[in-house]
């Protein structure tokens, strides 16, 4: 499926002395298979944007395009669209109601009209994924640490196989672990079934390792809309809009000032790490070369 | 040595009660199995350690929301198992937690902030400057007309946490403070603790799952099925890679970086936790020819 946003705009209270401007003016086309990083300041709209996607909140002007359809168009079935883009709210209390974690995962799979076996063996699956083992399920899910609530909201949406995934902001107050097996599974959910990703996150890390295009919003606006690479080398200007580059690009660029030649569009750990050691090892180079057996690291 | 201690906790254990489906009590759940906690005046710590492992129930003792069901907790030298002391301990140990929805109150940013120091009988001007200087710590001045419902999760948590520095309690427990808040908004608030503790003496109880916000502690605690299983300042405990991730968590990004390129055979040297001191240690490499740089590749 392919999401075409054109020129939307989004006021919250219109018309009172609480309205304000959340988006204005985005255009913007997730293609299918796609994993987008979306960014921005505290307040930026980044969530009024994401609860667009499945039609929680209507545009005040513009349009979404969901396969080429109007969602704000007469009989387009907003429940239909649900299902196929999933979204994790940002705060999960708001999603978690049942009684018990397994009710709660079930529910999006049981409203789809799925057999009960393949409701429960999704479930069951979702919430091995996102790390919670069967004691979870009879638990109430509001008697869970704010991590373990996380997961279970997570793993509600996963069980309904949407086609598009949106989390916003999905791994704040999860453990590194589990901030890591969650972006993990979304990777690969996003490689091995080209299901649509996109990730809304305070981490600029997090997005330098895992998406391929990098959306940032400032103020409402769309600021870039590029690969991380090209995105989180502007460091001064992100800085201006409430952002940072990773960190590994502020080492990058301290080591460039001091006179190492290296390429500086390295933003992962892992990236970073090579571009050091082949700059440290090409031989000849300034101030005596670095390593005599240049090169054998890749 | 010795200097006074703000909080001592020692063999403390907590269970929560979980319920069936009747309202009956079925189980317990451990979430706190003999906690040793102790804590000077002044000091700042941290508390890491993975989802369920007890860190948000152990704030909780902190400021009495409960009390332990086996061992014992002075706060600022009140045991909190005495309801008598119920509101010297609360106003001893404020508390800035993980939701910011559920902490904010007032219909307008600024009577939020006034409110804990109304509460406490602070005179009206005084109240309006503690408000000023708070929301101005935490960058928040400007929207002090707004309507906290309008804010988005980073700027209501940073009221909150503006509405207990006007409390001025002597500790400050913040619960994952910074989970919802954008890169600047992060920097600002550990900056903002850190002045507190560095300028005005506050003790802080910093529990966060961002490793880069530990660095600066005096000590460090990892929390791990109830337990504390680790404590040290960040050079020790961030040495211990292997562990941490055993115990679900990591190192700062630079201190992962540096141990990363020892691991492809430089030489650099221990305790790295910014990307000041690493890239300091790789000019050195750089600079001092490279013969001894790389052990072996
Ligand atoms: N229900 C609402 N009523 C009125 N204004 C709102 C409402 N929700 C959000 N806003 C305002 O709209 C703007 C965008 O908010 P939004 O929640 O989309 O930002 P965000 O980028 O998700 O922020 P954060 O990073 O803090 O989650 C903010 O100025 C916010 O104060
Ligand atoms: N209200 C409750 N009723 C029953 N069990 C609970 C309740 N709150 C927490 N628990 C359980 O107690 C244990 C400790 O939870 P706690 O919230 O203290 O963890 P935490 O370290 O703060 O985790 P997180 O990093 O996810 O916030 C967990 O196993 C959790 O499931
Ligand atoms: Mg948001
Ligand atoms: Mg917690």
């Amino acid at each position: 499926m392919e999401i075409k946003i054109e020129h939307l705009s989004y006021t919250y209270n219109p018309g009172t002395p609480f309205e304000k401007k959340a988006l204005d003016d985005i255009s913007l086309t997730i293609g299918k298979g796609e994993f987008i990083g979306l960014v921005g300041h505290t307040g930026s709209g980044k969530s009024t944007l994401v609860q667009h996607l499945n039609g929680l909140l209507m545009p005040t002007q513009g349009s979404v395009l969901v396969d080429g359809e109007d969602i704000a168009g007469e009989g387009y079935s907003l429940r239909q669209l649900r299902f196929r883009v999933g979204v994790v709210f940002q705060y999960p209390e708001y999603q978690l109601f049942e009684s018990d974690v397994l009710k709660d995962v079930s529910f999006g799979p049981k409203n789809q009209g799925l057999s009960d076996e393949e409701v429960l063996a999704r479930a069951r699956e979702a919430m091995r994924s996102v790390g919670l083992d069967e004691s979870y399920e009879t638990r109430s899910p509001f008697e869970l640490s704010g991590g373990q609530k996380r997961r279970a909201a997570i793993a509600g949406i996963l069980a309904m196989n949407p086609q598009m995934l949106v989390l916003d902001e999905p791994t704040a107050g999860m453990d590194p672990k589990g901030r890591e097996e969650v972006l993990d599974l979304l990777r690969q959910i996003n490689r091995e079934r080209n299901i649509t990703i996109v990730l809304v996150s305070h981490s600029m890390e997090d997005v330098a390792n895992y998406a391929d295009r990098v959306i940032v919003i400032v103020d409402g606006k769309i600021r870039w809309d590029d690969s991380p690479s090209v995105v989180f080398t502007r460091i001064e200007e992100l800085e201006q809009t409430g952002l940072r580059a990773p960190q590994v690009s502020y080492l990058l660029k301290d080591l460039q000032d001091k006179g190492w030649d290296l390429d500086r569009s390295a933003v992962s750990i892992d990236a970073a790490a090579q571009e050091i050691l082949k700059a440290l090892s090409v031989p000849g180079q300034q101030t005596g070369g670095a390593v005599e057996e240049s090169g054998k690291d890749r | 040595m010795g200097r006074e201690k703000i909080i001592e906790g020692s063999g403390l254990s907590y269970h929560y009660t979980v319920y069936d489906d009747e309202g009956r009590p079925a189980a317990k759940q451990t979430a706190l199995d003999g906690v040793d906690l102790q804590v000077e005046k002044g000091q700042f710590i941290a508390i890491l350690g993975h989802n369920g492992s007890g860190k948000s129930t152990l704030a909780r003792h902190l400021n009495a929301l409960l009390v332990p069901d086996g061992g014992t907790l002075y706060v600022n030298g009140y045991d909190t198992r005495n309801d008598t002391h119920v509101w010297e301990v609360r106003q001893s140990a404020g508390m800035v937690f993980q939701n910011p929805d559920n902490q904010i109150i007032a219909s307008v940013v600024a009577e939020d902030v006034g409110f804990g120091p109304e509460n406490m009988g602070v005179p009206t001007e005084k109240i309006w400057k503690r408000v000023e200087q708070a929301l101005k710590m935490v960058g928040m001045w400007e929207e002090r007309d707004a309507s906290p419902n309008r804010l988005s999760g980073g700027q209501k948590q940073r009221v909150a946490i503006a509405g207990v520095i006007a409390m001025r309690p002597a500790c400050i427990v913040l619960d994952e403070p910074t989970a919802m808040l954008d890169p600047a908004g992060r920097t600002e608030v550990i900056r903002t603790i850190r002045e507190l503790n560095e300028q005005e003496k506050v003790t802080i109880i910093l529990i966060t799952h961002n490793m880069e916000e530990t660095v600066y502690a005096d000590r460090i605690l990892v929390m791990d099925h109830g337990k504390v299983v680790m404590s040290g300042n960040a050079k020790e405990v961030f040495s211990r890679v292997e562990e941490l991730e055993h115990l679900r968590l990591g190192v700062p990004q630079p201190a992962l970086l540096a141990w990363k390129l020892k691991q492809k055979g430089l030489s650099l040297p221990d305790g790295i936790l910014t990307m000041e001191e690493l890239a300091e240690a790789l000019e050195e490499l750089r600079k001092n020819g490279q013969r001894g740089a790389v052990r072996e590749l």
